[in-house]
């Protein structure tokens, strides 16, 4: 997998859905879903990490993914977003300037 | 809406599935579905149970099987080889073949058995499927064509027209073809190559939008198209589990490239996820499905699924013919037809079925022609058949047996008994049929169980239907030729041995859980083996509880929580089947339908091997005969053929009679290591105290060793009544006939039949049949129930009653069945008795087959000490076992064989006694091909001795062995050896015979370290010997001089560790049992829980040990050591010989420390359930908590109790093999 492009994200969604983000200090309106699914978590590397430290949250299974087309005051961006399932936890994942 | 989950893989998809059957159908109950199915991939292991729990829990069960298909074709995927270049995971696509009626489940069995034959890894030719389902009317299979098939590929890849071609193919095999729709809302993969930030797309083919191209397809071609969810795991979580198989098997580690699933959506979801998706599918699809709006559409798609699953639903009995009893064809059992030369091929025609007319007409003779066969028995065997005890009991035995039809059985196994014993197999009958005359007269089971008041009932009534268990034992070296001879005579056709699903256990799931989170091998490796053999789900509670584990690394590892992640994943992988194998003793015997009904596949050993474990088999009620390989068995028939070979004598050990006074005494000397059944120190200790003086009391001696009768504190009274210290107690007179052979105490099933049917005044076959209720609890309520009112009814008085009751009550799950007893007596009166007569060829059998829970050397120092002269390894005389040879002083002893010589293998030691005699070391290089380690461990362990004179001790003058091994490497050097016939050594090379170099010769104790290291045994002096000045200077008590010490005294005792034993016993604690053996005779010694903590360590793990202890006295000879604490010895001579006998009291007064050491269990809480449940027991204001088993009857038992403990057996320096470790099932 390639590297996730770092920055800052909050993401506002409405019934499990998208519609507003903040990344890196700015702001962005959903304007159309893509497409979604479900990924896999890579579950075992936080295993395989803590084996031998007190574990903390278990790894997650999986994540819904939400391909968008978002748009800022500097134009608009084809972003994926994985949303851990069971969570608030959201992150950025791809990026299509 | 309701939807039925039409694709399901369990756990018997080897290395793919999470859950069990039971699960799946439970999953299904939960979300109100009327059926489920069960299709595991390449296999039908887990059908049986599936159809019983699916019919208990009242919904349908379907049943299908997930198959590979042969590469052909343009969607031809290449397998992908891992480690070892094998391809484990071949990639092939596959399809879901589910059975529809009674010849589906026939052409599922034949499909199955003919992937096992092309072979998994290769997969199945459509042709297949065709041959199949021509052969079967009355239904056949119904093709689900999904995502992982060929079809489903060439839709992927956006080839119609292969698609279309396929999908014409598979019309064309005459099954049902259904179109199967997975969407767990993968990304499509085939969307586009790259993604939106340039990496590659990865993903898997059940996404939305591939289901939506395949409906579409399934509409264009006219098939019905149905949904399923490509099921792996029953709820979310169990993602992780076939995250873990994936990799498995795979053997790679976990990596998103190498699973199977790209998310975790594969589970037995709802009705209402279901709809969800396939609205999501219809969406995706343009909603003009069928002309159709997505809504309906979507609903249209679940009714298809549905209609299609209610077809299939499958009828245990009618369908799948469980319960049937499908018996050889008498003309095969009479031997009238020749069976050998039936084609078993998966595509020959079904067999036909024998009409019901048919099979009456047959049952009719069968009848006939075992009446005829018993009442020339009674002739025979001498008795009279006028006698109305004989005669009312034989046709009581005989009505039975026609009524239930079950004459064929009878003559069947009796068949197989005789042409087991006609070829010189010792066989013989145990469990409940020894108490059926008939099998007696059938020469089945040995004993006349009129003679020892055996009862039929036990074993057979006219109220049970099932199939009763006829089990054999076998010599354990011939019992693939007992296989053969039953494969010979009823064909390949009609016999199949039962398979066996070896589980997942700790060890395992740890090692591959590991493997799969590529944790370091060595930390793994360490990880597993410090936990005994147990069930994964109980690795934490060992962790917490076993003292030797607790006070590892690992012990505290898992007690501050850093383990849990992986503990969980190990208990996810715990029980799930691992490999298929061959039962170690059960073999199907049937008529020419058996392929029909079972799918076979070949066994390591090239057996034909049902895919059904042996709970399936019972009830698919298919005959299966127990052969069991018994190596006592062997063991007597190597001692019989020795007396044979040496004085011409043919013993016939089957006739010898049971009432010998050198016999018993033999026994009641408790000098009885090496014979079966009463050799451990448990029984050892009961028969000096019960002192058995006939073959009746051996029956009670065996019975009484069980943990029903020790839980019941039977042993004391039953024993003080038989002294004669007290008188037997009769809970009612009405009683006594039943009670009077044990002295009022009940030992056996029969007595509680009887029990029963005199208080209740029901028949023996009914009160059977409550005696089975007994064992649960339910059971016990409802024996209670009618126990009472049917007893008081009878006039027996409340108090009585309740007595009675309370006996019956707490004799419940335990017990043993006196005809299992009686059959068990037999070889254990048999081996005491080549023992009392015929030493040196009893040890020659018991050395050679190995058959008892002790070592060798423990038994070879028994010889010693029945006289029975020691004789060397030899080259010239040592063959390949254990044979009788006699001293110079013409005494028979034993000669040690060459096959215990360490690294040797057959083939040499047949070149060795080829070539006997030789003139020494050179000839002997010359005239085999010995490799050189294997010639040197020779010369170590004195096999040249003789034949160059050198003498048993040491001496200064002369060639030695390190003279020989010298030679050898001159030899060696030479390579002078292997001349062909006729040709001459060279002048240059080694002198022919071994020069005196004036090395020194090996002492004594190098000797026996030699002979340790190379045969590990003590064959000239007993290791212990060395220990002598230590042993004495410390006063420790040798096993000679224990029957002279008090009760209570304090005692050490010092020895080789032969054997250590967990058994259940009556506390519930774990209590260890150590046997040492001191060259004077064996030593146990009883470790308490208290006494575990700071000593388990080395108690498990040395090998020459000290023991503190004080003296217990049981009966006139038993003695017994309850431990306080034990030393390595060789430790305990370091500090001796450093400071003196001083410092070894200091050793012994230093208690190691053991931090979190937990008080004894308190006693465990009166829970009753029908199966044992564990308690947790602990003392207010203890830091530990402790488990205690509950049995049903209230039997506690520690849940470490049949256990081998953690670890690896070799304790450093020692030698393997050398001692025992079990759970203690043979004694202790």
């Amino acid at each position: 997998m390639t590297k996730r492009p770092p920055g800052a994200l909050t993401v506002v969604a409405v019934d499990g859905v998208p519609t507003r983000l903040r990344w890196r200090d700015r702001s962005y309106l959903v304007e159309r879903v893509l497409s979604h699914w479900v990924e896999s978590g890579d579950w075992w590397q936080a295993v395989a990490r803590r084996v031998g430290t007190a574990a903390a949250q278990p790894a997650p299974l999986s994540c819904t993914v939400w391909r968008v087309e978002a748009r800022g005051s500097r134009g608009a961006m084809v972003v994926d977003l994985a949303h851990e399932d069971g969570t608030d936890t959201w992150s950025l994942v791809r990026l299509a300037d | 809406m309701s939807f039925v989950h039409l694709h399901v893989a369990s756990g018997f998809s080897l290395r793919y599935g999470s859950d069990t059957p039971q699960a799946i159908v439970d999953a299904a109950v939960a979300h109100g579905q009327p059926a489920v199915a069960l299709t595991d991939r390449d296999s039908m292991a887990g059908a049986v149970r599936f159809l019983l729990a699916a019919r208990e829990a009242g919904i349908g069960a379907i049943v299908g099987v997930d198959l590979p298909l042969a590469i052909d074709g343009p969607m031809a995927t290449p397998p992908t080889p891992a480690r070892g270049g094998v391809a484990r995971d071949p990639g092939l696509p596959r399809v879901v073949a589910l059975a529809r009626g009674r010849g589906g489940w026939t052409a599922l069995a034949r499909l199955t058995t003919a992937l096992h034959e092309f072979g998994p890894e290769r997969g199945l030719p459509r042709e297949a499927f065709a041959r199949v389902q021509s052969l079967v009317r009355d239904g056949g299979i119904t093709l689900l064509l999904g995502p992982q098939s060929d079809v489903g590929a060439a839709v992927a890849a956006r080839r119609p027209a292969v698609a279309s071609a396929l999908l014409a193919a598979w019309r064309a095999t005459g099954c049902e073809v259904v179109v199967e729709l997975v969407s767990h809302r993968s990304r499509d993969p085939r969307a586009a190559a790259s993604d939106i930030d340039g990496s590659p797309v990865r993903g898997r083919a059940h996404s939305t939008a591939l289901a939506a191209r395949m409906w579409r397809f399934a509409v264009d071609e006219r098939v019905p198209a149905v949904l399923t969810n490509a099921v792996r795991h029953v709820d979310p979580a169990g993602a992780r589990v076939v995250d873990v198989l994936d990799a498995v098997r795979r053997l790679v580690p976990l990596d998103a490239r190498h699973l199977d699933r790209s998310n975790a959506e594969g589970w037995c979801k709802d009705d209402a996820a279901m709809w969800q998706i396939a609205t999501e599918i219809a969406d995706a699809a343009g909603g003009d499905m069928h002309g159709f709006a997505s809504d309906s559409a979507a609903r249209h798609l679940i009714d298809t699924t549905n209609a299609l699953a209610a077809r299939c639903v499958l009828d245990p009995v009618a369908h799948a013919g469980i319960g049937e009893v499908h018996l050889p064809e008498l003309d095969v059992v009479m031997g009238r037809v020749s069976a050998a030369d039936l084609d078993t091929a998966w595509h020959r025609p079904v067999a036909a079925h024998r009409t019901p007319a048919e099979l009456a007409r047959e049952a009719a003779t069968a009848d006939t022609v075992l009446r005829g066969r018993c009442e020339e028995a009674l002739l025979r065997k001498g008795f009279s058949p006028a006698d109305p005890v004989v005669r009312d009991r034989l046709e009581a035995e005989l009505d039975t047996i026609a009524r239930l039809g079950f004459a064929t059985y009878f003559l069947t196994v009796g068949t197989v008994v005789r042409d087991i014993r006609a070829a010189g197999i010792r066989v013989a009958a145990r469990g409940s049929g020894a108490g059926s005359l008939v099998n007696h007269l059938l020469d089945i089971a040995l004993m006349n169980p009129l003679e020892h008041d055996l009862l039929m009932e036990r074993f057979l009534t006219p109220l049970r239907r099932a199939l009763p268990d006829i089990d054999i034992d076998v010599e354990s070296a011939r019992r693939l030729e007992a296989y053969d001879l039953v494969f010979a005579r009823f064909g390949a056709a009609r016999v199949a041995s039962v398979s066996m699903m070896e589980t997942y256990r700790v060890r395992h799931a740890i090692r591959d859980v590991g493997a799969a989170l590529g944790l370091p091998r060595g930390e793994i490796d360490v990880l597993a083996k410090a936990f005994p053999h147990i069930r994964a789900s109980s690795a934490r509670d060992a962790l917490r509880e076993l003292p030797e584990l607790r006070r590892t690394g690992i012990g505290r590892m898992a007690a501050a929580g850093t383990l849990d992640e992986l503990l969980t994943l190990v208990e996810g992988v715990d029980r799930l089947p691992r490999h298929i194998a061959l039962h170690p003793c059960g073999v199907l015997l049937s008529d020419t339908t058996l392929r029909d009904r079972t799918p076979i596949q070949m066994s390591a050993g090239a057996f034909p091997m049902s895919q059904f474990d042996k709970d399936d088999v019972e009830t698919m009620g298919l005959l299966k005969l127990d052969v069991l390989g018994i190596r006592m068995q062997s063991a007597m028939a190597h001692a019989i053929d020795e007396v044979e070979r040496t004085t011409g004598e043919r013993i016939d050990l089957d006739a010898v009679p049971v009432d010998d006074p050198a016999t018993f005494a033999l026994i009641q000397s408790t000098r009885t290591l090496g014979c079966f059944q009463i050799e451990s120190p448990g029984q050892r200790e009961l028969v000096g105290r019960f002192a058995p003086e006939t073959f009746h009391d051996l029956i009670i001696d065996i019975s009484l060793f069980r943990p029903g009768p020790v839980k019941s504190d039977m042993i004391v009274p039953f024993l003080r009544a038989r002294q004669g210290w007290s008188m037997p107690v009769y809970p009612h007179p009405d009683l006594r006939p039943a009670l009077a052979e044990t002295w009022g105490v009940v030992v056996f099933h029969e007595q509680v039949i009887r029990m029963i049917a005199t208080l209740g005044g029901v028949s023996l076959a009914e009160a059977d049949e409550l005696r089975r209720e007994l064992g649960s609890d339910d059971g016990q309520r409802r024996v209670r129930s009618w126990f009472y009112p049917a007893a008081l009814g009878r006039g027996y008085e409340l108090e009585t009653v309740e007595r009675v009751w309370e006996v019956l009550r707490s004799f419940a799950s335990f017990g043993f069945c006196k005809a299992h007893a009686a059959a068990f007596a037999v070889p254990t009166y048999q081996s005491a008795w080549l023992k009392a007569h015929h030493p040196a060829a009893f040890f020659a059998g018991i050395l050679t087959h190995d058959p008892g829970m002790y070592p060798r050397r423990l038994i070879l120092d028994d010889a010693r000490n029945f006289g029975v002269p020691i004789l060397g390894l030899d080259v010239n005389h040592s063959r390949a076992a254990y044979v009788v040879e006699p001293d110079t002083e013409g005494v028979p002893g034993i000669r040690i064989p060459l096959s215990q010589v360490k690294g040797i293998d057959d083939a040499s030691v047949e070149e060795i006694i080829a070539g006997q005699p030789f003139t020494g070391l050179g000839d002997f290089w010359t005239r085999t091909r010995t490799p050189r380690p294997v010639v040197e461990h020779l010369v170590l362990a004195g096999a040249f001795d003789a034949v160059h004179g050198i003498p048993p001790r040491p001496r200064r003058r002369g060639v030695n062995r390190r003279d020989l091994l010298l030679h050898v490497a001159d030899l060696d050097r030479w390579a002078g050896r292997r001349l062909p016939a006729g040709q001459l050594a060279l002048d240059c090379g080694p002198a022919d015979v071994p020069l005196r170099t004036g090395l020194p010769d090996m002492d004594a104790g190098e000797r026996v370290r030699a002979e340790l290291e190379v045969l590990g045994l003590d064959v000239t002096r007993h290791v212990v010997d060395f220990y002598t000045p230590l042993l004495d200077a410390l006063g420790v008590t040798r096993s000679r001089d224990l029957p002279g010490t008090r009760s209570r005294q304090e005692v050490l005792i010092a020895g080789v560790k032969v054997a250590t034993q967990t058994p259940p016993v009556r506390s519930g604690r774990r209590v260890v049992f150590l046997t040492l053996d001191d060259a004077t005779g064996p030593v146990d010694a009883a470790f308490f829980e208290d006494a575990q903590g700071p000593y388990a360590g080395t108690l498990f793990h040395a090998w020459l040990l000290l023991v503190r202890g004080t003296v217990r006295r049981a009966g006139p000879r038993g003695v017994s050591i309850t431990a306080s604490g034990c030393w390595d010895l060789a430790e305990v001579r370091r500090r001796w010989l450093a400071d003196g006998v001083e410092g070894v009291w200091q050793l012994l007064d230093e208690v190691p420390i053991d931090e979190d050491d937990d008080a004894a269990v308190q006693g465990a809480a009166a829970s009753r359930a029908s199966r044992p449940v564990m308690v947790r027991a602990g003392g207010m204001g203890q830091r530990g908590t402790q488990r205690v088993l509950v049995h049903p009857s209230g039997f506690r038992q520690s849940p470490w109790a049949d256990l081998k403990p953690a670890g690896d057996d070799v304790a450093a320096g020692a030698p393997s093999r050398l001692w025992h470790a079990s759970p203690g099932s043979s004694g202790w």
